[in-house]
């Protein structure tokens, strides 16, 4: 029997025929839907309102993240409501994910473009029944007259493309050459070479157009990855692509769909079509690297977490579904390891590692956090489980950085609060920054003790419910709920804060280098961006440096794309960088569990 | 002498002094002090006590961590005089590892810890576990619970082979199965057909004591 699941306020409908989640419908319709679980039931952010009593029961999970007003009134989690009828389905904008936003400035680049793709005009002597060469041998003859291009070739999709540009264009032709190779046709005269640079992040794809001839960025847009249905992170969307084939394909389909509509706009903006892309760079983790290109990814979500190649790969475009000219390529320099990807290959690119011999650090925080320590001649890298409650998420109160959100927190000896919250108030939340600068105030106020427990007693302290103590950060009013920070949340930042503290010390460990030998941190990443070094150095993220020492380089993984992706030269260097780097499994480096433990400590006031 | 002893140990191993803790169990073996009491008036007492630090959110995780290491640091060197001493306990037995594919130590080491402190009798396999050794050593070693950890979402598939090979081997009767590890849930207990979650080690030891 069919029914119809309408989603709504977008209207849109699926029609089944087997019963199914709300969860699955809403992926298989393509409607954004909130998950940080994967469709597990654990984090609760996937709440919808049915109408229907087509609906399974309330499941215990429910019974759990929804309160007994929320139920009553037919919310449910998506991923725990199973459809078997006719249903109607409410998506609150809380539920869906958030609209892009972006980091896509990074720190400046220098770098000599260099590539071997160019782009020239040609006339060409027109057939006739006296002169009856083929089309290639005749745009070859051209080439070599006019260029002094000789020996080219073309494959099947650009012949194709040349044998209609000649005759649209009364055999005047613009070509695009890699090397000897035609990979582009079209009428008229030559345009400037452009190409396309992509950090696919686990959240976010951020897209450069690039000149391919000067470098320059021509135009950049940024773009919610839609894999993110399947997960928020890395190993829900491994699990998912290994517990079934189907959606390996829709996870690999979905994200070159999102980076095409993307590489549309930015070539509508210069009156381009995306078919006129010569060449296109993608970075990114090593999940999404290997999802990407469809390869096999249980390997690598279970130990040893093998990946698939170590190499560069450059692979037609169009293999892997992305539009761009009919025969440019994509290439994917290597990921270093089964969780330091290409992305960070792209990082040490731009900040320029490899390049002398100075003691220098790199991060990149995210959901999982890279590290690489440069000594000398040597780089050692490794990868940590940090979670992302920098991001916002898993923070009761946690939000991104918008109107409502308190950003900066003071709090006098006496326990009194002043935020600044963005937009002038009233608060409705606190984000990443926020946290950050809320738990050395507080600290610093005697509200929490060196092991990071709030200590009762203390003005603006209270229990919640299940008995853990909050702090209040900003009192509710006129239908705004308090704005607290509960004993959870530190243990998050602490959590978050102690798994990328180990990492960095156990590669300092390994290297024999000691805090005062770090000659510069670099901060990858939007979070790198409004980190306060001194707060990051006040909660011992970082270890105690001389805060100029700290520098943001925001989003050096799309400066490494776009290097590479102009500069063969860059490319070259990529692929040398990768194999320089040593990885580091962190978790089974001796004391592990120490080097843990102390990383969640607060330092001494 | 004993009572001072005991009391030292039983301070290290709360405060996570791993060397501390190894010094003073072999200055009580040394000592001759019965090796169960030093395990029961000392380690275990340390660690019981960290375990209730934590539980009134006193202690945080790198101090429980710390008592764990303290611990296991001080079980190994006293192991190997207890079973010198047949029969020197019993509360019931606990088989525990970590799936295959997966290698995080930790969050075991915390609920052996919690486990042992409770009374129960702990048999540790590791991490990165093949589903047979879980059935060779159900048979092999006649556990009251099986304890299946998983610490990424990858991992925690593992575990419904597990449940349903020992199911299909007939070994589920006296045998009850436990799952935990931070992407489990209830639910997902409920769904592989185990039959108990822990949220984390003090949870875990609560309800294997339901069992």
């Amino acid at each position: 029997m069919n029914y119809t699941i309408e989603f709504e306020p977008s209207g849109i409908r699926l029609v089944c025929e087997e019963p199914i989640t709300i969860f699955d419908a809403a992926r298989r319709a393509g409607v954004s839907l909130r998950s940080e679980c994967g469709g597990q039931g654990t984090c609760g952010k996937c709440i919808v309102r049915v109408r229907s009593d087509k609906a399974s029961p309330i499941t215990e999970a429910e019974k759990k993240l929804l309160s007994p007003d929320q139920l009553a009134q037919n919310w449910r989690l998506a991923c725990r409501t199973v459809a078997s009828g006719d249903i109607s389905v409410y998506i609150p904008a809380t539920s869906t994910v958030e609209g892009p936003v972006l980091q896509l400035e990074s720190l400046a680049v220098t770098f000599q473009p260099q590539t071997s793709i160019r782009t020239v005009s040609l006339t060409i002597p027109p057939a006739s029944l006296t002169d009856q060469r083929a089309d290639l041998q005749r745009v070859a003859g051209a080439l070599q007259q006019q260029h002094g291009v000789a020996n080219v070739r073309a494959d099947l999709p650009a012949l194709s493309a040349m044998r209609e540009a000649l005759r649209e264009g009364d055999w005047n032709i613009g070509v695009a050459l890699r090397g000897t190779d035609i990979i582009d046709a079209y009428p008229g005269t030559a345009r400037t070479p452009v190409g396309l640079a992509v950090d696919v992040g686990t959240t976010k794809l951020a897209c450069y157009l690039v000149d391919l001839g000067t470098g320059k960025v021509l135009a950049a847009q940024g773009a919610m990855n839609p894999q993110i249905a399947y997960g928020e992170d890395v190993m829900s969307r491994l699990a998912a692509a290994m517990s079934d084939p189907a959606n390996a394909l829709r996870l690999q389909e979905t994200v070159v769909q999102a980076i095409n509509a993307v590489a549309r706009e930015l070539c509508a903006t210069l009156k381009l079509e995306a078919g006129h892309l010569l060449d296109t760079c993608l970075v990114g983790n090593t999940a999404m690297h290997h999802l990407l290109l469809g390869l096999p990814v249980r390997p690598l979500a279970l130990s040893p977490f093998v990946p698939a190649t170590g190499s560069p790969l450059e692979v037609n475009a169009a293999a892997l579904g992305l539009d761009a000219a009919p025969g440019a390529h994509a290439y994917l320099p290597p990921p270093i390891a089964g969780f330091v990807g290409s992305d960070h290959v792209a990082v040490l690119l731009a900040a320029g590692f490899g390049e002398d011999n100075r003691t220098r650090l790199a991060i990149d925080i995210g959901t999982n956090t890279e590290i690489a320590l440069q000594v000398g001649r040597r780089i050692v890298s490794c990868s940590t489980a940090s979670g992302p409650a920098f991001e916002g998420a898993h923070i009761s109160h946690g939000m991104r950085a918008a109107p409502g959100a308190i950003q900066k927190v003071t709090i006098t000896s006496e326990g009194v609060v002043q935020s600044d919250i963005i937009g002038g108030g009233p608060a409705t939340g606190i984000c990443g920054s926020g946290v950050l600068d809320a738990v050395p105030e507080m600290q610093a106020a005697g509200i929490i003790n060196e092991r990071g427990r709030i200590v009762k007693g203390r003005p603006g302290v209270r229990l919640q419910q299940e008995g853990l103590p909050e702090f209040l950060l900003a009192a509710g009013s006129e239908g705004h709920r308090d704005v607290t920070i509960t004993q959870q949340d530190i243990d998050q930042v602490l959590l978050a804060k102690g798994a990328i503290r180990a990492g960095i010390d156990i590669v300092m460990n390994h290297l024999n280098v000691k805090p005062k030998d770090i000659e510069d941190i670099n901060i990858a990443g939007a979070f790198g961006s409004y980190l306060d070094p001194r707060n990051a150095v006040r909660i011992g993220l970082l270890p105690r440096v001389p805060l100029k020492r700290i520098r943001a380089i925001g989003n050096a993984a799309g400066a490494g794309a776009r290097m590479m992706l102009a500069s063969t030269e860059a490319r070259r260097r990529a692929a040398a960088l990768a194999k320089q780097v040593e990885y580091l499994e962190v978790t089974v480096y001796p004391g592990f569990t120490k080097y843990l433990a102390d990383g969640m400590r607060l330092p001494a006031g | 002498m004993g009572e001072g002893l005991y009391q030292a140990i039983s301070k290290a191993v709360t405060e996570g002094e791993e060397e501390e803790a190894i010094k003073r169990v072999e200055e009580a073996l040394k000592n001759k002090l019965p090796p169960i009491e030093i395990m029961q008036k000392g380690i275990v007492a340390g660690i019981s006590k960290a375990g209730e630090l934590w539980k009134k959110n006193e202690y945080f995780l790198p101090d429980v961590i710390m008592a764990a290491d303290a611990f296991k640091a001080a079980m190994a060197i006293l192991k190997p005089r207890l079973e010198e001493k047949e029969g020197a306990r019993k509360g019931k037995k606990v088989v525990i590892g970590v799936v295959q594919g997966d290698v995080h130590d930790l969050g075991k080491s915390l609920v052996i810890a919690m486990l042992t402190s409770a009374g129960f009798e702990v048999i540790d396999l590791g991490i990165d576990v093949p589903l047979q050794k879980f059935i060779d050593t159900a048979k092999a070693q006649k556990p009251d619970i099986i304890g299946l950890g998983a610490y990424m979402t990858t991992t925690m598939l593992e575990m419904k082979g597990i449940i349903a090979e020992l199911e299909k081997q007939g070994l589920r009767k006296n045998l009850k199965v436990m799952v935990g590890g931070v992407p489990t849930s209830q639910e997902f207990a409920d769904e592989v057909g185990a039959d108990a979650w822990g949220k984390d080690a003090l949870d875990a030891v609560q309800k294997a004591l339901k069992l």
